[in-house]
């Protein structure tokens, strides 16, 4: 089943055409890698995914449904989550940052700390739980960011490369995780311009130069 | 200088046995202030940050006008408050005039503009990257706000003392609309003013001391929240 279809997708900043997208789709269950240089665009195209940024024009459908884009497109924000390549993490506790998602979902508070638990094991921050969010190191952040989208139940991940900045420990950490989340099924689109670490995946690569499809 | 040194000492002295007089004049200053603070913030916080978070027509005037009035003389809200709380004025029925609570009214002009224009910098100040996260987290939009408002809670927080600090200095304000009545009206402020022109400068100074003591354990306060 498709759940990603982008065709003809435009995206300025200010006069400059930044993203320029001929077709891209993305079916469930599937790892696409997104590749290419620095300013490429691949940033720029998973925040249009994500419904974060309102493309100029073209056709965009998750699922067959065409995408609303901003505040009032709540119902895809709750389906395609996107973890940033900075994430950041709000004030409070690791348990108070990944149950966010839960809880912005209506979920009571219990039900929540239960889901944020679940992701917590999944990216192995058990130990940082009740760690503050603010002094935990870069590798710990990323982590903890990702454990929140994946408590935040959205059937496609989009990860902004997940391993940059990363020392080899965290980076090894975040491959092994990445790799569990794909063979569950979740689609997953990730940005990356290390595309090696993904060599035993089966994924799909598309390649972004320019903001265009190469 | 034995003169200024005798001044102080009795009004050390003064502090130190708990003066009657001294204490009653902090605590109307604490009364009135606090009131002030809380009136100024249920109406200056939402206004800082409808102005940080909104994007409407007049915006861009309304800050400016916010921005000026922070820099108005306090005696001229005075004059403006006594105006409309006066017999004459349109306020008169009211009957407020010379109360703590024509004080308040007027430390609530005082402050609005100063609780306004803290927490809208401190909510604007919030990473941009909270809103996207929020919005992507699947955050319905009283939420992003929410989430928003909860980020810079300290900042405002420490707008509400900043505001606490300034009331609780003021003189005019106090004066003109409180009639400095004593046990009543009377504040730290307005006795300085009363009793070192009356030559009680011990007095004076025991007053100002116990008003530096308000506003430095606020201070105090405000820096401790912002530092955490």
């Amino acid at each position: 089943m498709e759940v990603f279809f982008l065709d003809n997708v435009k995206f300025r900043f200010e006069t400059d055409l930044v993203l320029d997208i001929e077709r891209v789709t993305v079916s469930s269950g599937e790892v696409v890698l997104l590749t290419g240089a620095n300013g490429s665009g691949k940033t720029t195209l998973l925040r249009v995914m994500a419904g974060l940024l309102t493309p100029e024009g073209g056709v965009i459908r998750y699922k067959g449904e065409p995408i609303i884009f901003g505040k009032p497109g709540l119902e895809h924000r709750r389906k395609v989550t996107l973890l940033a390549q900075e994430p950041y993490l709000f004030r409070g506790n690791v348990l108070l940052n990944v149950s966010y998602g839960p809880r912005a979902r209506g979920m009571n508070i219990s039900q929540a700390n239960e889901e944020a638990e679940e992701a917590i094991i999944k990216t192995r921050c058990e130990g940082l739980i009740h760690r503050d969010a603010a002094k935990l190191s870069g590798g710990e952040k990323k982590r903890v960011a990702l454990a929140r989208a994946l408590a935040a139940g959205a059937e496609t991940l989009l990860l902004d490369e997940p391993i940059s900045h990363l020392d080899e420990e965290n980076s090894k950490l975040i491959v092994e995780i990445i790799k569990e989340l794909a063979a569950s099924g979740i689609t997953l689109v990730v940005s990356t311009h290390i595309p090696e670490w993904a060599s035993t995946l089966s994924v799909k690569n598309v390649r972004l130069a320019y903001g265009r499809v190469v | 200088m034995e003169y200024l040194l005798d001044g102080f000492a009795d009004g050390l002295m003064r502090v130190l046995r708990a003066d009657p007089q001294v204490m009653l004049a902090a605590w109307v200053t604490i009364k009135v202030g606090f009131w002030a603070t809380i009136l100024a913030s249920l109406i200056g916080l939402p206004v800082g940050f409808l102005l940080a978070m909104g994007r409407f027509r007049g915006r861009g005037f309304a800050i400016t006008l916010l921005q000026t009035s922070l820099g108005l003389p306090t005696v001229v809200i005075g004059l403006l408050a006594y105006g409309f709380l006066s017999r004459r004025g349109p306020l008169g029925f009211a009957d407020l005039l010379f109360t703590p609570s024509a004080i308040v009214i007027g430390l609530v002009v005082l402050a609005v503009p100063l609780v306004a224009v803290f927490s809208m910098t401190s909510v604007a100040s919030v990473d941009e990257r909270v809103r996207e996260t929020a919005l992507t987290l699947g955050a319905s939009n009283g939420l992003v706000a929410w989430t928003v408002l909860r980020e810079a809670r300290f900042g405002m927080m420490a707008a509400v003392l900043a505001a606490f600090g300034r009331v609780s200095s003021e003189v005019g304000i106090a004066m003109m609309l409180g009639g400095n009545i004593e046990g009543y009206t009377r504040t730290l402020t307005t006795a300085i003013a009363l009793e070192s022109m009356k030559g009680e400068f011990g007095f004076g100074i025991a007053l100002g001391v116990v008003l530096l003591a308000i506003i430095f354990v606020t201070n105090l306060l405000s820096r401790y929240i912002q530092r955490s």
